[in-house]
């Protein structure tokens, strides 16, 4: 697992093209290492994350508190799951979409909280709530997107 | 607004839709202020729906990438209401949106998901 939990503290009155010079002149031996390690598919998301902060500024909010702990959530998914579409909520907030084909999904809001919104659609039911983000993956979100990919 | 009405989410960003699964993703259909802008097009030939989002588009200096298309029945089953005000002319919004008690948040996006896995992605070519 790789956790690039680097000196990005948010301060206020930080800019999104401040971190996105920052994050250009990022350690790129660690971003070859996560694209060897974690695969093509988890790099492109990394990159759409990164992407995301021209997205920003369309949103009501301008923060990039939760641009950072989706990072950490990106980077903190555990093999075995692909890695989610990524956007943006009307709230500034970043939303992680694991989407299936059959219409299926589970969608995960990443605010300035350690609380993230969910949502899913499953095959069988749906579910939605908040739940917690810590150190570690979410293991609720874990359970739902096993039962999202279940029948795959 | 007739039983068989159809409203149109247009899409100005391609984080809003996901083309490889055909599906408008739940985000697009988040409220804002309470509401999410959408325009009626039943009835209309393809020509003036693109015709509205053009319109739509040159202020934002962009023309749709698309839309989610949604039957009234459609938006009634998620929980919310057409409320159409003809500002522009076939211009409305989805309300009925939660916006107080706990996880707010959350039960938008449980309509929201609801919204997106019905809507139809209409995809608009350049």
């Amino acid at each position: 697992m790789f956790l690039l939990r680097s000196q990005e503290t948010v301060h206020g009155g930080t800019t999104s093209s401040n971190v996105a010079n920052r994050t250009a002149a990022g350690d790129r031996s660690v971003r070859e290492a996560i694209r060897q390690v974690r695969g093509e598919h988890y790099w492109s998301a990394y990159l759409d994350l990164i992407g995301l902060l021209e997205d920003v500024e369309e949103a009501t909010t301008l923060d990039i508190r939760p641009l950072i702990r989706a990072r950490i959530l990106l980077e903190s998914l555990p093999n075995g799951f692909p890695p989610p579409e990524i956007g943006i909520d009307p709230d500034g907030e970043v939303a992680f979409d694991w989407i299936r084909s059959n219409r299926t999904l589970v969608s995960v809001s990443i605010g300035v909280t350690d609380d993230l919104s969910f949502a899913a659609m499953f095959e069988d039911g749906t579910a939605h709530g908040v739940i917690r983000l810590v150190d570690v993956f979410p293991p609720a979100l874990i359970d739902m997107l096993q039962r999202l990919y279940r029948s795959e | 607004m007739t039983a068989m009405g159809l409203v149109a989410r247009f899409l100005f960003q391609k984080r809003q839709y996901s083309p490889k699964k055909g599906i408008v993703k739940p985000g697009a259909f988040l409220p804002r202020v309470g509401q999410t802008s959408v325009f009626e097009i039943s009835d209309l030939p393809e020509v003036d729906v693109r015709r509205i989002g053009a319109a739509v588009g040159m202020a934002r200096g962009s023309n749709p990438l698309g839309r989610g298309q949604l039957g009234t029945r459609d938006v009634a089953a998620a929980g919310l209401r057409f409320e159409r005000d003809d500002v522009p002319p076939r211009h409305g919004n989805l309300v009925g949106w939660p916006c107080e008690g706990e996880e707010v948040k959350a039960r938008c996006k449980a309509i929201a998901a609801e919204l997106a896995v019905r809507a139809v992605l209409v995809l608009h070519s350049p």
